[in-house]
């Protein structure tokens, strides 16, 4: 008998040509933009019938039907052998039946994966493949993650059963976010924009004996507006790296009310100086109060940085670049009208007042006092 | 970019409540994030009773539900992987190959008896791991050196290689263990690569005729041998043979395959459309499909590429490519590509180097006007054809 099979078994061997169909492979795609289901799993039906009851009234061929009501088994099946992490930290797993996909092969279960990791950066995520591994070696994961606009192929195997979704960003791409992020703070917090709104508009047109006197040359304005904005710059980057430091502790809502206070008064101090003409010592005073603000913000990204020291420089380099942008729009739109009847007695007044207002509304909203 | 400007709103306590200015800046920056397709092939949810699967032997696993787990015993062992290769044989699919790697890494290999060795090597083979097939082969022998099966397996595995040699010592020690009429066909396989190939063709052609008594297995071996043979010396009988082999065992993929091989070489396409069309899963037959309809200009023979194409693009993404030849065939006689079928061909040839591996070689070296190439690799042309 050994022999019959094994001359049966032989004639197998005299080439290898006859083979087909394909060895056991899954699909799993990945598109962080997708931000509801960025994960999906094809995996083949035939597979899963090797490793699950599918056929639960035994006639011999699965129905859609049957596999829905699998779902929570599948759904089981998968979530312990498919993993994932941020950093040190597990993250739990959303699957979802989607429907049936094809590929080469015949019919594929699509299954949809949403993970819930600890932070919401995506720095350091990695995910863990030991799906039909033990069952089937030759068995592998055929990935395609596409990101920034870009698919990426890759596979998974016994050998290579992680995949890195999102690296640590190196130095270069940290200050590239953290320059944007200084960017985007100043001017989406815009309690800073008003506050050095109010340090400007005196640049051009200074209340003098209760009248207005505009400021001749363009160059005294400059000179002007870029004292107050490095005394500002200067105070607000001291503060930011001593509280980043941890060197300093705050309380956020009293910094936040009186950074809503210092744009009263910088409004105010506009039409009655009482603070001085000296606007660059407003600027530093007030700059080290907003620098707390600044640094409060920052805090929540430096979670997910190594390099502390690139991250603050640029978000700091992020937030002067964003305000040397307002500079150079305002101040020579200011300086151009600042003869015009409709600035003098329109737009400055009614800009004053509503920056007056505005920061007692948030002084108000923000302090707090039950 | 969204993504962390709303991350920033949800601070609160300044500025703007959180969400309106956010939203806005998102709303300018969606161009430059682009709204793509969703990724990968579309999704359908099928009706409650629609069929997604169906269950028969055609499959290329064994339902868990069919599956009972009995204490694998090495010889409970060797038995199931034995089912699994005859499965693979059967499907034309590699799966059943994997599920018998997982199988065996299931009992330790100290445990491991002969038999045992002699599947791996089998599965190994037929994965093309080759030098793995070979220590495999090399424990088995050791430990029984008369095992036929094993000098069998090893001189499938030479010739497969190109190693003339290999091939000459194992089927030396083959008339020693088995004699009879595959020992015949292995010394006739071999004298015919020789410098009398028309009287290797007749010896062994005499063989199986005054063997009326050996074992049909015996006889099917030596009648599949002497087709190869005449197919590679390019006999007008070849036909004739591998029809003859193909009703003898007509599930048998390998004989319908060189079979549709010798009928599109020969110019008889047409006949190659009733021989390959219930085999279309399985790739060798669906590429000597496409190429017989790509003959014959014929209406279907776009949807057959493109399933193809496909399958291909699939298995370059898996990265083990075990279909050179069928791929290097579609590119040469499908696509008209006889630059990348070159290439292929000569990837195919760094691992096998049996005849059909030769001759596709040849044929598209000179398609793509690459025959110093050929020179290079160590194959002369005139001999192969």
């Amino acid at each position: 008998m050994t022999r019959i099979v094994s001359i049966l078994l032989l004639v197998l061997f005299v080439c290898g040509s006859a083979h087909a169909h394909k060895a056991s492979d899954s699909f799993l795609y990945w598109d962080a933009a997708n931000q509801d289901s960025p994960g999906r799993l094809d995996i083949a039906l035939v597979d899963l019938l090797g490793v699950m009851v599918l056929d639960s009234n035994g006639d011999n061929q699965v129905t859609w039907g049957e596999l829905q009501d699998q779902q929570g088994d599948i759904t089981e099946y998968l979530a312990s052998r498919i993993s994932m992490t941020a950093g040190e930290q597990n993250c739990s797993m959303d699957w979802r039946m989607a429907g049936l996909t094809q590929h080469s092969d015949g019919n594929y279960l699509a299954m949809e994966l949403k993970p819930n990791c600890p932070t919401e950066s995506a720095a350091g995520q990695e995910l863990h493949y030991n799906l039909l591994f033990t069952e089937d070696p030759q068995h592998r994961a055929l990935v395609m993650v596409r990101k920034d606009g870009n698919e990426r192929l890759t596979v998974l195997s016994p050998g290579q059963r992680s995949l890195a979704l999102a690296d640590n960003p190196g130095l270069l791409q940290t200050a590239k976010t953290f320059l944007w992020e200084g960017m985007v703070h100043l001017w989406i917090g815009y309690d800073h924009i008003l506050f050095l709104l109010a340090l400007m508009l005196p640049a051009v047109l200074k209340r003098k004996n209760g009248r207005w006197v505009s400021v001749d040359s363009m160059g005294a304005a400059v000179k002007e507006v870029a004292l107050v904005v490095t005394a500002f710059t200067l105070a607000h980057s001291i503060t930011l790296v001593m509280a980043t430091l941890g060197w300093v502790r705050f309380d956020i809502a009293w910094i936040e009310t009186i950074i809503a206070l210092s744009i009263v008064a910088a409004a105010a101090n506009i039409v009655w100086p009482f603070l001085g003409g000296r606007l660059y010592l407003l600027g530093f005073g007030f700059g080290l109060i907003h620098g707390f603000g600044f640094a409060s913000v920052l805090s929540d990204f430096l979670v997910n940085t190594g390099s502390l020291a690139v991250a603050l420089a640029s978000f700091n380099i992020g937030v002067e670049l964003a305000q040397l942008a307002i500079v150079v729009v305002f101040v020579p739109l200011i300086f151009l009208l600042r003869h015009q009847w409709i600035y003098q007695r329109v737009i400055l007044p009614v800009g004053i007042t509503l920056i007056a207002c505005t920061g007692m509304y948030w002084v108000w909203d923000r302090i707090p006092l039950a | 970019m969204p993504s962390t400007i709303f991350l920033a709103s949800s601070k609160g306590g300044r500025g703007v409540r959180p969400g309106f200015y956010p939203l806005i800046l998102s709303v300018l920056l969606m161009p430059t994030t682009g709204m793509a397709a969703p990724i990968g092939p579309d999704v359908q949810i099928p009706s409650r009773e629609e069929v997604v699967l169906r269950i028969d032997n055609s499959l290329p696993v064994i339902p868990k539900a069919e599956r009972n787990s009995p204490e694998l015993s090495p010889a409970i062992l060797a038995l199931q992987v034995r089912e699994l290769i005859q499965r693979s044989r059967e499907t034309g699919s590699p799966r059943p190959l994997g599920l018998a790697e997982g199988l065996l890494a299931q009992v330790p290999e100290s445990e491991w008896t002969p038999d045992v060795y002699l599947m791996r090597a089998t599965v190994l083979q037929r994965l093309h791991r080759f030098d793995d097939a070979e220590a495999d082969l090399e424990r088995v022998l050791q430990a029984d050196p008369d095992n036929h099966q094993a000098w069998l397996t090893r001189y499938s595995i030479a010739l497969v290689r190109g190693d003339i040699q290999g091939a000459e010592q194992a089927c030396g020690r083959l008339e020693k263990v088995l004699p009879g009429l595959v020992a015949q066909s292995c010394s006739a396989e071999l004298a015919s690569m020789g410098d009398a190939p028309e009287q290797a063709f007749q010896d062994l052609q005499l063989s199986i005729q005054n063997s009326r008594n050996a074992h049909s297995s015996e006889r099917d071996y030596a009648l599949v041998t002497l087709a190869d043979m005449a197919s590679r010396l390019d006999m007008p009988v070849a036909g004739k043979l591998w029809a003859e082999a193909l009703l003898q065992a007509p599930d048998d993929l390998y004989r319908r395959a060189r079979f549709a091989d010798w009928l599109l070489l020969n110019d008889q396409a047409k006949a190659v459309l009733p021989l390959t069309r219930d085999y279309v899963a399985v790739d060798t037959l669906a590429v000597l499909r496409a190429v017989a309809m790509t003959d014959l200009q014929h209406p279907q023979r776009q949807t057959l590429t493109e399933d193809l194409q496909r399958r291909f693009q699939e298995a370059s993404w898996r990265g083990e490519f075990l279909h050179q030849w069928e791929y290097a065939r579609f590119l040469l006689d499908v696509q008209g590509d006889a630059r990348a079928g070159f290439e292929m061909a000569e990837a195919n040839w760094q691992t096998q180097r049996a005849y059909p591996d030769r001759q596709l070689l040849v044929r598209a070296a000179i398609a793509a006007g690459k025959q110093d190439d050929l020179k290079r690799l160590g194959v002369e042309s005139g001999a192969a054809l």
